[in-house]
């Protein structure tokens, strides 16, 4: 590639280390020298040689946060994760197995899921925490992610025969997390879809989105999946010329800019098919299509995911909450939950995810509020476990006030 | 989406227009691209320190009949005395609610902050952590001035500041020295040696126990001074309450620098306008930029933004605060200059030559600095020679004004936002009667 199709928007730093007073990662953890020093400054040397490639990278949570305060506009997130992708060596040890674990999540639901109680009840034993905390590299306070018994896909085939007989469609993108850890998620999106005489269809075929194995430095497998899924989406849009819906603010992201920009991989045909549900149902109650909603007197506290804020997805979830009669709402300041997906799991990582998180969390102890609201699976976990709040999605609410 | 108002900019004229706005119970959102360049200033409310012929201005109240005469489009002649002070006063009362106390001289005249080169600027509030030295006798009781920073910072440099203080006339009787204070971790953060910056060194000092240890390096180092003069490196937000404990724990009288950015005295203010706004029900659109609008009739219908794409925003009423050249408001083409949104009408200098001095540092005025946006008496902006009586123009994209010369760019940017948001406000309100008694009628 000559120097000229190289991307240099890293030019348009400068250095004025804003992005740094942002980042969650340089706030808790000195040790990352944070993303102006990852991202352009560290782009300048490794454009000359991939030897200043530093390790200190695998520090980044990719939640975007120093793009979002950029006033220069440079691409930081995306040129770290790059980086990553062209010159991070995976080593040949027991936390690179762990990162498979984690990272491969369509491919442990598929295993898991068949046998889910037992498989849940394993992983929750202390003596097992110990041993994955001491071997492979997943703190012992972290519970692993739950496995439904049965998946969503299944679900769907037994109870949703009659979906083509809605006057409109919507392809729903259910991703790993609702098929395999919270069905209940995907029949809730079906609810509130069917209340508004939607009809959901699902892709003929679907892969993890990817972001976990971006995470992770599996950048060939996320390409892989990438493409299927984007051939997958130009079927769907094929047989009905609809929406793309993803009930999580991350997978859609991930979808829609991750893929051209890191993946480097072509959705240009589909992207503007591909929709956070909040925004899809915000166009539609606009529209007019509005569901007859039943009041829920309750108070809520909202959380915006990075990756949400990043496309500006979390004004249609306000927007929609707002809209629920009854319903007390209270967006808490915008910070990340320091999770990020399978980061916060990893033993060299926990103190640094507690640390990011803890403000937000001192926040909704002290909110007296009958449940936390968020839109992103890996933000729910992190939230339920160090506040003892339960955390759901905005479908979720939706589904409870329509009748 | 719908709104009231909708405000083009996350900068202090934006923000000062939004949280009006807000105040009022009007559904408001601000679209900003990245942060603002409060993470850029001083942290201190230039009101007018010169007038464009370069006099100095001691009040800048009773300079306002002088700046009509040299100056007659300037903005603060458009909004007259009364509304620029009226706009100010509730600026302060504002921001007190927020914990920043600004404040200026008892007689309401200009005072001097200290830069980190050692020199002077006049301004006219500065919150309670910066040192107000008086325009006349501005050494005042002051025998001794300690200037200190710490250990290997690079954006503060006391003894280059201290030899050009002790230069001034006024300063030849004052003791000044200067001190290095080494930061506990200094060692550990010798990792990225680069990343030795103001936010690196709060976030260290932001543990109590490293406070500590890191006063008492201080009273060793620095030994007996009046006054203590620190780079800004305290707090995300909350610098005031841990100088108050430094203060405590040293017994030294301290005051603040503003450093190279990120500059926590600005920081410090746009968090507090942020999270005021926020309180208050106003929206925030990060990270987003305004694309595009409708321009129809004389009219803006709707805008585009790069997030939200097909989905347009509409409101009643826009503000576009979108900053100068640098916060890319104007964009400069090699003969014109333009505003890249809406391409509103500006006013240039024809000849590029014109432009600027050729020399970048000079006591004279930059003019490319007065180039901008062209707006009426109500700040309306116009488009090919129409006005678009719903859109609203405030800050550093004006013309006729020179932000850096006349010492005035926060204040215009406070005033303009203001004055803009009053009118918002009555545009509302009179929208809202009609609408009720319509409703009567009916």
């Amino acid at each position: 590639m000559s120097l000229l199709k190289k991307d240099t928007s890293f030019d348009q730093c400068i250095k004025c280390t804003v992005c740094t007073v942002y980042c969650p990662v340089a706030k808790a953890n000195p040790e990352y020298p944070g993303p102006k020093q990852c991202g352009p400054d560290g782009e300048r040397l490794r454009i000359k040689s991939p030897e200043f490639y530093d390790e200190i990278l695998k520090l980044c949570t990719n939640c975007k946060r120093c793009e979002t305060a950029c006033p220069s506009g440079v691409k930081i997130g995306d040129m770290i994760a790059v980086a990553r992708d062209e010159h991070a060596k995976m080593p040949l040890n027991i936390k690179t197995i762990r990162d498979f674990v984690l990272s491969h999540t369509d491919l442990m639901g598929t295993v898991a899921t068949p046998f889910a109680p037992i498989v849940n009840t394993i992983t929750s034993i202390k003596p097992v925490k110990k041993i994955m905390h001491k071997t492979i590299g997943v703190h012992d306070h972290k519970s692993l992610p739950k496995y439904s018994h049965g998946t969503f896909r299944r679900w769907y085939k037994q109870n949703c025969t009659s979906q083509a007989l809605y006057p409109q469609q919507v392809h729903y993108f259910h991703g790993c997390f609702v098929n395999y850890n919270h069905p209940q998620l995907g029949k809730d999106f079906v609810k509130v879809m069917n209340s508004m005489s939607i009809g959901v269809q699902l892709l003929d075929k679907e892969k993890c989105c990817g972001v976990p194995l971006i995470a992770n430095g599996f950048f060939d497998k996320a390409k892989k999946n990438a493409k299927l899924n984007v051939r997958n989406f130009e079927a769907a849009i094929e047989k009905y010329n609809s929406s793309i819906v993803s009930t999580s603010s991350t997978c859609s992201f991930t979808l829609r800019e991750e893929y051209p920009h890191v993946l480097k991989v072509d959705n240009a045909n589909v992207a503007d098919k591909i929709e956070y549900v909040t925004r899809f149902l915000l166009k539609q109650f606009m529209n007019g299509n509005t569901p007859k909603m039943k009041p829920i007197n309750k108070k809520i506290v909202y959380h915006t995911p990075c990756h949400l804020e990043r496309t500006g997805g979390n004004l249609y979830t306000i927007e929609l909450l707002k809209m629920i009669p009854g319903l007390e709402v209270v967006v808490l300041d915008s910070q990340c939950c320091g999770l990020a997906g399978t980061y916060g799991f990893k033993t060299e990582n926990y103190d640094t995810s507690i640390a990011i998180g803890e403000s937000l969390f001192k926040q909704i102890r002290q909110s007296n509020a009958d449940f936390a609201i968020t839109d992103c699976e890996t933000c729910k976990w992190q939230i339920e476990e160090n506040t003892q709040l339960e955390t759901i999605h905005p479908i979720s609410l939706l589904a409870m006030a329509i009748q | 989406m719908k709104f009231d108002s909708l405000i083009i900019g996350g900068g202090v004229a934006g923000l000062s227009c939004a949280i009006r706005c807000a105040e009022a119970g009007m559904k408001t959102a601000v679209i900003a691209a990245g942060q603002s360049a409060l993470h850029f200033s001083s942290g201190s409310i230039d009101f007018l320190s010169r007038l464009p012929n370069g006099q100095p201005v001691y009040h800048p109240m009773a300079a306002f009949d002088e700046l009509q005469q040299q100056s007659p489009e300037h903005p603060y002649c458009k909004l007259g005395k009364r509304k620029v002070q009226e706009a100010l006063d509730w600026y302060q009362e504002m921001i007190k609610a927020r914990g920043i106390y600004l404040s200026s001289q008892e007689d309401e005249a200009n005072h001097l902050r200290l830069t980190p080169m050692g020199t002077f600027r006049s301004t006219w509030l500065s919150q309670q952590t910066v040192h107000q030295f008086p325009l006349t006798n501005t050494a005042g009781k002051l025998n001794h001035i300690a200037l200190v920073t710490i250990d290997g910072f690079r954006d503060f440099q006391p003894k280059l500041a201290a030899d050009n203080l002790s230069k001034l006339a006024q300063f030849k009787d004052v003791k000044i020295t200067t001190a290095a204070v080494e930061l506990p971790d200094f060692e550990e953060m010798q990792r990225n040696p680069c990343e030795f910056r103001s936010i690196d060194i709060s976030r260290v000092l932001r543990d109590e126990r490293k406070l500590h240890a890191f006063a008492k390096s201080m009273i060793q180092a620095v030994g007996k001074a009046d006054l203590v003069v620190l780079p800004a490196v305290f707090g995300n937000g909350d610098g005031a309450a841990v100088i108050k404990l430094l203060e405590g724990l040293t017994g030294f009288t301290i005051c603040e620098l503003p450093t190279m950015p990120p500059s926590l005295l600005g920081i410090r203010l746009e968090e507090a306008m942020k999270s005021h706004l926020k309180m208050l029900g106003g929206i925030i659109l990060v990270g987003d930029e305004v694309q595009r609008g409708d321009i129809e009739d004389g009219e803006l219908k709707r805008v585009f933004t790069r997030n939200h794409r097909d989905m347009p925003l509409i409101a009643d009423n826009y503000l576009i605060a979108t900053g100068s050249f640098f916060s890319r408001g104007m964009a400069a083409q090699r003969l014109s200059i333009d505003e890249p949104i809406f391409n509103l009408d500006t006013v240039a200098i024809p000849d590029r030559d014109q432009w600027y001095q050729p020399e970048f540092f000079t006591s004279k005025a930059h003019p490319f600095l007065k180039m901008g946006v062209i707006c009426n008496d109500q700040l309306q902006a116009s488009a090919n020679n129409q006005t678009v009586d719903n859109l609203f123009c405030a800050g550093a994209l004006l013309a006729h004004y020179d932000p850096v010369f006349e010492g005035c760019g926060s204040g215009v940017a406070i005033s303009t936002g203001f004055h803009v948001a009053e009118q918002m406000i009555s545009k509302h309100t009179a929208h809202q009667n009609q609408n009720n008694k319509e409703r009567t009628v009916a």
